[in-house]
């Protein structure tokens, strides 16, 4: 199966574009992995097996192209962080709050936090999306909560 | 309101506003084309001298991609540093942010950015090289293309004696290798490679690269 290609642009734009963004920490930069996931989804000629599978690929296109992106030594600044948050009708002062300490994570801890928190993902499924073992993950789970735990205090639970 | 509702609380507002253009692989940054010849002339640069990141050059050379390489490391946060190395081109590559911890007398103890670039050389990677069509694992200086290697169960056993001991890697993927796949490493033959199943006791399944 295969959808249509505006469909998943419709439905994933949003999701890519903040899993760019929770790795290469520049709004610009997210732009272009959304573009460019999408235009290989376009031009990707194999069946997927179902919609799960869709998801799960265009997420490890995205979270490559935002690593080849962050690979690239003349990448630089477009946009500030501060300056696109600017941009963000935040509802409360503890909403950016949370956003700015995970912007300023380090990647490998912001992407792990993003796809636990945001997509709902497992351990297991963060350690195949990011071909890491589940140890791995959980260690940076932990690494990345105690660090978030530290920036907003009581505004972050001790929860799991 | 537990983290989950709060995380997504404040994504919520996060949208990507533009068109998404698929009639061309467009080029975004209007400064593409100075900075390639820059890349051009840096690469020239970075073969004849060290590269410099303005962090710290470690003294060890690490395996990356069958090759060593030199690399340098920044303490991004307390005990962990990113490490950047060179391609065969020259270019800067980014090899990502690393931590550990080791035993001693006292306790447990962070390693430091040279014992973490020492114990790199022990990591194993694939990857897809999308000009040949093929899947490549790299473990220090071998280089062994696996695509083909996958038994119907999608698992892939390879053997490499690194020098001390021999080191065992099962590799298996759900969907796709690039997708999906987990490379797990044993370097004791005791080691269970699925629950109640030891290296030992099927050392003929995995193949040995010499």
């Amino acid at each position: 199966m295969k959808l249509d290609t505006e469909k998943v642009i419709e439905k994933y734009k949003d999701r890519i574009f903040a899993i760019g963004l929770s790795i290469l920490k520049d709004p610009d930069d997210a732009e272009d992995v959304v573009q460019e996931t999408f235009l290989k989804y376009h031009t990707y000629k194999k069946d997927f097996e179902s919609k799960e599978h869709i998801q799960s690929w265009l997420y490890k296109v995205a979270i490559n192209k935002a690593k080849d992106i962050q690979r690239k030594f003349w990448r630089r600044k477009q946009v500030s962080i501060e300056d696109y948050m600017a941009t963000i009708p935040f509802d409360t002062p503890q909403d950016e709050e949370l956003f700015q300490a995970v912007m300023a994570l380090p990647s490998k801890y912001s992407i792990v936090i993003h796809l636990y928190y945001y997509e709902d993902y497992s351990i297991k499924e963060i350690a195949q999306q990011l071909k890491l073992n589940e140890g791995n993950v959980k260690v940076r789970l932990s690494r990345a909560r105690q660090l978030l735990k530290e920036q907003l205090k009581e505004n972050w639970n001790d929860e799991e | 309101m537990k983290n989950k509702e709060a995380y997504k609380q404040a994504f919520k507002h996060v949208h990507y506003q533009k068109e998404v253009n698929l009639n061309k692989k467009r080029i975004s940054k209007p400064l593409v084309t100075i900075m390639t010849s820059f890349i051009v002339l840096l690469s020239t640069f970075t073969v004849a001298y060290a590269f410099d990141v303005g962090g710290i050059q470690s003294k060890l050379e690490v395996w990356f991609r069958g090759e060593k390489r030199k690399v340098q490391y920044k303490e991004e946060d307390k005990n962990a540093y990113h490490f950047y190395t060179t391609d065969e081109d020259g270019n800067v590559v980014d090899m990502g942010i690393n931590m550990g911890f080791k035993g001693s007398l006292t306790g447990i103890e962070p390693m430091s950015g040279d014992e973490l670039a020492e114990s790199m050389n022990d990591d194993s990677e694939i990857v897809y090289d999308e000009k040949e069509d093929k899947y490549l694992f790299y473990y220090q200086n071998k280089v062994v293309d696996i695509t083909h290697m996958f038994d119907k169960e999608k698992e892939c056993y390879l053997v490499i004696n690194n020098g001390e001991k021999d080191i065992y890697f099962v590799i298996s993927y759900k969907d796709k290798i690039d997708e999906d796949s987990t490379i797990s490493q044993y370097s004791d033959e005791n080691a269970e490679v699925i629950q109640g199943v030891k290296v030992k006791d099927i050392k003929d399944h995995f193949v040995r690269i010499k």
